[in-house]
């Protein structure tokens, strides 16, 4: 401890580096959790399955025709047709998402203004209102169908997720007028009884097509929510630990490269540890005192890093950094940046900083240690 | 034991107590979270939105693969391998195909449906040359 006080600008250096390198790291995993939080309720609260068309092995819209023949399956409580496209709002591009009107729930709360009730009205995000300085009463078209013209009655909740920031909601025919594809949806939304899903996956891919032979329609393709837990499960922990990993590595390999390039410090540390060992101590000793230095450097800088982090993300919204970890939305988020702190990455930053430091200092002061004391204070 | 080593040692053991109790207190946070606008918003909309990005650049797939879990920008012909659409760069989330095989090899070829020829009344097929 006393070593730490006295090699001042050493200790605070290293600890400097040390947030510098923790820093983002916890930052990523925080905002990493936030987002899965908010993606689980989006899975969770999603339908049960979801039916499109398939053109060319991609996803395409669907028929409506098949509404009809849906509702008639047994284990199917609930049928519903959406439209999800991507328009450009001035120079932003907006998610457009056109549902039917009774699919509004009366507990939904927005920011400002009330849920769409005539034809042309539209409730927007908050990031795009923000953007634009949209009230509700702004009457507005888009390039795409110019001809189309909406009005904003309301402006979504700030809190409600991220993806709604930058959303345009309008009624299904709206949304089929805008995008000149009446009759067609993007996909249909099933929900079934619990248990009834996999089932009826399977017969609606297996029988749908079978039943009407003749039909001009492309094949179908059906994801039910288990497939959907599978693209979440490992769009967040695969690509979460491949980022893990990666920042590991590089930053395993960079300190103590740095440290060995640069010889910070080093001078002073081999007549420290000459000294030492002139007046008695024993190599074991002197490697003790260093990993004793390292967990308490690390100590220092890990609970640092994460309150900053925490003070960063919380408190400034991520100001900055946050464009780092979620795409397209600028410097600062038009929405609440979603970060969650848990103590297992908050106790593994712990330990990569005190593996860091180990694996920057304890080889040095191994062979320092192992030198004659006078050639190592010379 | 020094004064400073001292402060220093009650420095840390501050350090570490603020930083567990923050840990807890977002713990705690995000159990009482209010995701009612959350739930409601998914709920109405039938489930938008899974990846770290705001906006589908591109393609959806890594906004929502329910709505396109097909990368089709990797089957774009770039040059040079430059690495495809920009939400592809998002470093906290990745969405891929998943692979479905699609492929049935059969030992013999499957009964192929009657032809219109075979429903047709004896004496009445039509000759092969027409």
């Amino acid at each position: 401890m006393g070593n730490i006080l006295r090699n001042k600008v050493r200790s605070i250096v290293l600890v400097l580096c040390l947030i510098a390198v923790l820093f983002p790291f916890v930052s990523a995993i925080s905002i990493s959790e936030g987002i899965k939080f908010q993606s689980l309720i989006s899975v969770e609260e999603g339908a049960d399955i979801y039916v499109t068309g398939d053109y060319f092995g991609s996803n395409a819209p669907v028929s409506l025709d098949y509404l009809g023949r849906l509702r008639k399956m047994e284990g199917v409580t609930k049928v519903f047709p959406r439209i999800v496209g991507r328009t450009y709002f001035s120079n932003r591009l907006a998610t457009l998402v056109g549902i039917l009107p009774e699919n509004l729930p009366k507990s939904i709360r927005l920011a400002q203004g009330r849920i769409f009730l005539e034809k042309g009205d539209v409730i927007v995000g908050e990031g795009l209102a923000k953007e634009f300085r949209i009230q509700p009463g702004v009457r507005f078209s888009l390039s795409t169908n110019t001809s189309k013209l909406f009005r904003v009655v309301g402006i979504f909740d700030s809190n409600a997720t991220i993806w709604s920031a930058n959303l345009i909601l309008m009624s299904f025919e709206d949304a089929a007028e805008f995008f000149r594809m009446k009759g067609k949806a993007t996909d249909i939304l099933i929900y079934t009884r619990p248990g009834y899903a996999p089932f009826l996956a399977k017969e609606i891919q297996e029988k749908m097509e079978i039943s009407s032979p003749g039909q001009l329609e492309p094949p179908l393709r059906v994801q039910d929510k288990t497939l959907v837990k599978r693209y979440f499960e490992r769009g967040f922990n695969y690509k979460a630990g491949v980022f893990t990993a990666l920042y590991t590595v590089a930053f395993a390999l960079a300190i103590p490269a740095l440290l060995i390039v640069s010889g910070f410090g080093q001078t002073e540390r081999r007549k420290e540890i000459g000294v030492i060992k002139a007046t008695g101590w024993q190599t074991q000793e002197v490697m003790e005192m260093a990993a004793l230095e390292n967990l308490v450097i690390s100590l220092t800088s890990a609970p640092m890093a994460i309150l900053l982090a925490m003070v960063w993300l919380k408190w400034f919204n991520g100001a900055f950094i946050a464009q780092f970890f979620i795409a397209e939305i600028g410097l600062m988020a038009p929405f609440p940046v979603p970060s969650r702190f848990l103590p297992l990455p908050c106790l593994f930053a712990f330990l990569f900083a005190v593996v860091l430091t180990m694996v920057g200092s304890l080889y040095s002061t191994w062979k320092t240690a192992t030198v004659p004391p006078v050639e190592a204070m010379r | 034991m020094g004064r400073k080593i001292r402060f220093y040692l009650f420095f840390l053991v501050i350090l570490v107590a603020l930083t567990i109790s923050a840990i807890a207190l977002d713990q705690y946070l995000w159990k009482r979270v209010h995701t009612d606008q959350m739930v409601a918003f998914q709920r109405m909309v039938g489930g938008v939105g899974m990846g770290a990005i705001s906006v589908p650049i591109w393609n959806f797939i890594n906004f929502d693969p329910r709505i396109q879990p097909v990368d089709d920008s990797i089957t774009w012909p770039i040059p040079g391998g430059y690495s495809y659409g920009p939400d592809r760069t998002a470093t906290i989330s990745y969405f891929e195909e998943f692979p479905v095989n699609q492929l049935l090899i059969s030992p013999s070829p499957p009964p192929s449906p009657p032809s219109r020829y075979d429903l047709q009344p004896r004496g009445e097929e039509k000759p092969a040359y027409r």
